[in-house]
């Protein structure tokens, strides 16, 4: 492969990492923006996306590659139904170990979310097993360049890719779009910005804040599935990584941010396919770490968010 | 006017504070009575038939007959709930125990529920005669059982009836003399019990092992007996200064006895193990030490989470760091070898330097994303430390190599393969925790033990250090940072300051920790310091009460040993299903973090300012809760008649 063709590979990697990355610091970012918690449990809705859905697809008995209509509404069902499930799945946990710490000090809920990342994350060890977990093939693999495109390169982009973009890009314009436009988009913004005052004026916030961690869980059980059909492959811990990459696409967009969420999901995502390219693939969690501490301390507010961090 | 006190009626008077001297005679009895139960429970004849029942009613009625012990011994001063706990708990172990071993069963186990029932309410409402109605209790088990045994197992119940009776009076008379229990009925287990002859050849496998377990409850008796007597003693008053001390409280003085009492218990505990572990062929000395650094380390934590209120997620780095100086220090390859003790400060100074190192751009910054970035150091850490087996540094553009050269990089850390062996310490040329040292003929300190005297030693001079801490003028600035940063920083504290201090500190000690662990392991990896062992010590330290050090001492000790033993050990090979149970066991323990937090934050020993904080915001209005409806009432007599009729 030539320079350019592995510039431009990177390229594609970064922007599809970068597309499901942002989609989990979209949750993140929603959740912190409401009830200023970080909620690390939110890796781990993540790999259970990627374990429900292959599970889901083991239900219906689906081993190999899905062809013509079976494809398009076996495909849809679990995607929905993935999304339902994780999102119910927040929510359970957001209702559980969450809520009953609303007024407690800062230190309270961190620990319980802390709890909560690590008791998902061994239930999953003790559901899939601790080793790598295989995801088969359901969306067919094809290689767009070469065989539509009859391009004679060695960049791959497959159809498996285009799936990533085609289902990401939909989800967070769709987001976007409930946010602005709609009013319960406009009940969360109100509630991000001032809990008490949004209460005052009739908002519900506790039903706001179930629907943040719904829509944060269901963008999160998507972005597993998806990756599953991507990289095929994950184990328990998949979850933890990827959720650090996520948190620091976060916070480097601007926690709070929706947008900021995406765009430091995207940039993020470029940051770790050059990472992984040249220098070496250990290498890549200390980079992501570097920023992140650069980020926090040169610029806690992140790229588009307003303002100073505020203290402790 | 003197209130008659019938014997066993429902009357609701209640006993002086200070029980009168017949009373803690007939306590000691039935303390002994308890033990001579459980020794006489474990003929080993009789294990083979009692399958999964027995060890549980085994395993359950040791705890509780011990915690009895406790309570029997502090009668004065204990929590009457508690008591009927475990009175119907164990008359009621000790009833299915006796029904597995009777011939009617059902009958058996039924009147023993009932006694329990009819004890558990004498004691209750601390009835004069309620000790004596449990010897009676007990007496009636007796006769039941030996009444509804089988022929063969009559003549075997004969003689463990003797025996019982013999133990009861000689052990209470030697309880009415000294007040504390002492094992021996038989010359043999006393020789058994010190290690004189290293096999008694004349007791056979039955005897020995009903012997060990005699010696080692009877040894662990001196320790509980040491340690928790001042807790419930006689006077009310001792009692509850030890109950205050484990609310954070200044302790109070230990008397001459029970300091001898408690240092006697803690050296003689590790030959009590000794005897467990060659009765049931289990190896436990071993994972306890393990069990007990993992409390020294929830020690050092205490101070960073507790005393800080810093949420530090990767503690396991610095111990790994200390290990892992301890490592390249004493290494053969790396060809320094250096001496255990010098080490030890150095591994603590190594990884106080990198708590500075990281604490420095980042303890500005609040405690959620201090969290996350000491969550990232704890994985990266142990990732570089696996890398670092190949480490070379050529300066760019040239051919100029500063580390390693250009084919083989240098080693330092031996990346996955972990390094081995470690040094040991060297106590005046003598290698310790390789061989058995042998006192004469008396006694064998073996290998392990070692191990434990040393934690011991370490782990007093960490609670010295904590201890100190905690009064000095830094501990009380680590306690106003935590309460409220912004007040403390306008009296003068400097917060990052503040702050960096219990994060170094914490790491120095974590680190010091590490270096003994990788010399008593002899074999280090990087996946031994893997986020699990921070989780772990997390839990220690929250679940026990965070910010008070006894508490966190008598909580870690729990879990840890509950852990490392119980769980690890002891589970697996005795209880059937017992691997399931430790498939699950860190969800268990993650639920249990989870339920701590929700439903108590402030831990299990908590100390009283420590829940003030964290149930601050308990009164608050909740405007999420509020259904629009005023609950307000006014009062047609007060303020202004017009808001009265106008207003709602």
């Amino acid at each position: 492969m030539s320079p350019t063709e592995v510039l431009i590979q990177q390229l594609l990697n970064g922007l599809t990492i970068g597309a499901y990355l942002a989609l989990i610091a979209l949750g993140y970012t929603m959740v912190y923006g409401i009830i200023e918690l970080i909620n690390f449990a939110h890796g781990d809705l993540f790999t259970f996306g990627f374990l429900i859905s292959l599970s889901l697809f083991r239900l219906y008995g689906a081993t190999g590659t899905l062809v013509g209509f079976e494809l398009v509404w076996l495909f849809t069902t679990v995607l929905l139904l993935t999304m339902l499930l994780t999102g119910i799945l927040n929510v359970v946990i957001d209702r559980i170990a969450y809520k009953p710490l609303r007024k407690a000090p800062r230190l309270a809920p961190l620990i319980t979310a802390v709890g909560m990342s690590f008791a998902l994350e061994n239930i999953f060890a003790n559901w899939y097993g601790s080793s790598q977990i295989n995801y088969p093939d359901f969306f067919p693999r094809v290689d767009i360049l070469r065989e539509w495109f009859q391009m004679d390169t060695f960049v791959l982009f497959t159809t498996q890719d285009l799936l990533l973009v085609g289902v990401t890009i939909p989800l967070m314009i769709g987001l976007r779009y409930f946010v602005q436009r709609t009013k319960l988009g406009k009940a969360m913004r109100a509630s991000a910005q001032n809990a008490n005052a949004a209460a005052i004026m009739g908002i519900n916030v506790e039903r706001v804040i179930m629907t943040t961690f719904f829509i944060g869980g269901a963008l999160a059980g998507a972005a597993g599935m998806i990756f599953g059909n991507f990289l095929h492959t994950g184990r328990y811990l998949m979850g933890f990584d990827a959720g650090l990459f996520a948190f620091t696409a976060a916070v480097f967009g601007g926690i709070g941010n929706i947008t900021g969420a995406m765009l430091g999901g995207l940039i993020i995502g470029l940051i770790k396919a050059f990472s992984d390219q040249y220098l070496a693939a250990q290498w890549t969690r200390a980079v992501i770490f570097a920023i992140l501490i650069l980020v926090l301390v040169f610029r806690p507010q992140g790229l588009l968010g307003q303002g100073e961090a505020e203290k402790a | 006017m003197e209130q008659i006190q019938p014997k066993f009626s429902r009357s609701t008077t209640r006993r002086a504070t200070a029980p009168a001297r017949p009373e803690q005679i007939t306590n000691w009895v039935i303390v002994s009575a308890l033990q001579s139960f459980i020794l006489i429970a474990l003929t080993p004849a009789l294990i083979n038939q009692w399958g999964m029942l027995g060890w549980a009613a085994f395993g359950l009625g040791a705890v509780m007959a011990l915690l009895c012990f406790g309570w029997y011994t502090g009668k004065a001063g204990a929590y009457p709930m508690l008591a009927i706990f475990y009175v119907f708990s164990f008359v009621s172990l000790m009833g299915a125990a006796l029904a597995f071993l009777s011939a009617q069963p059902l009958l058996t186990a039924l009147i023993f529920l009932a006694l329990a029932y009819i004890t558990a309410g004498a004691f209750a409402r601390k009835e004069r005669g309620a000790s004596i109605f449990l010897a009676v209790v007990l007496v009636i088990g007796f006769v039941v059982l030996f009444a509804s045994a089988s022929e063969g197992a009559r003549d075997r119940l004969n003689l463990m009836l003797l025996f019982f009776g013999l133990y009861v009076l000689t052990s209470g008379a030697a309880t009415f003399i000294f007040g504390v229990r002492f094992s021996d009925l038989r010359r043999d287990d006393v020789m058994a019990f010190y290690g004189f002859a290293s096999e008694p050849a004349i007791l056979t496998a039955v005897e020995t092992i009903r012997t060990r377990l005699a010696s080692f409850l009877s040894s662990s008796y001196g320790l509980i007996v040491g340690l928790l007597r001042p807790i419930g003693r006689g006077s009310a008053a001792t009692g509850k200064a030890w109950r205050g001390a484990l609310a954070g409280m200044p302790r109070p003085a230990l008397r001459g006895t029970q300091i001898v009492l408690i240092v006697l218990g803690l050296i003689v505990f590790p030959w009590a193990i000794r005897q467990l572990e060659m009765a049931t062929n289990i190896s436990l000395l071993i994972t306890m030490n393990v069990g007990l650094l993992f409390v020294v380390l929830a020690l050092g934590l205490n101070i960073v989470v507790g005393f800080a209120g810093l949420l530090d997620l990767g503690y396991a780095a610095f111990f790994a760091i200390g290990a892992y100086t301890m490592g390249v220090f004493t290494w053969p390859n790396l060809g320094l070898e250096w001496s255990f003790w010098i080490v030890i400060w150095i591994s603590a100074l190594v990884a106080g330097i990198f708590g500075m190192i990281i604490g420095a751009p980042t303890l500005r910054l609040r405690g959620d994303y201090l969290a996350i970035v000491t969550l990232a150091f704890g994985e990266i850490v142990p990732r570089a430390i696996r890398e670092m087996w190949d480490i070379k540094l050529k300066i760019p553009f040239t051919e100029i190599y500063l580390i390693g050269d250009k084919l083989e990089g240098f080693n330092l850390t031996n990346g996955p393969q972990g390094m081995n062996p470690v040094g040991t310490p060297m106590f005046f040329g003598f290698e310790l925790g390789v061989d058995p040292i042998h006192l004469g003929n008396f006694a064998t300190i073996s290998p392990p033990m070692q191990w434990y005297f040393l934690i011991l030693m370490v782990g007093g001079i960490v609670l010295l250090a904590a201890l100190r801490l905690e009064r000095s003028r830094l501990g009380r600035a680590w306690m106003a940072i935590r309460e409220d940063e912004t007040a403390a920083d306008a009296m003068g504290v400097d917060p990052v300051r503040t702050k960096l201090l219990a994060f170094a500190l914490g790491a120095s000690f974590s680190g010091f920790a590490g270096s003994i662990y990788a010399a008593m392991i002899q074999a280090i990896f990087p996946e031994l310091f893997s986020f699990l062992v921070s989780i772990f010590l997390l839990i220690l330290v929250i679940v026990s009460g965070m910010g008070n050090i006894w508490g966190v001492l008598v909580g870690g000790l729990m879990i840890s040993l509950f852990d490392r033993v119980v769980l690890a050990q002891i589970v697996p090979q005795f209880v059937p299903g017992g691997d399931v149970l430790q498939k699950w066991r860190w969800v268990m323990y993650a639920a249990g973090l989870i339920a701590v937090m929700v439903l108590r934050p402030e831990g299990l020993f908590p100390s009283a300012a420590r829940r003030a904080e964290m149930h601050e915001g308990d009164d608050d209005f909740d405007f999420d809760e509020w259904d629009g409806e005023s609950d307000a009432q006014i009062d047609p007599g007060s303020a202004t008649p017009a808001a009265a009729k106008g207003g709602n």
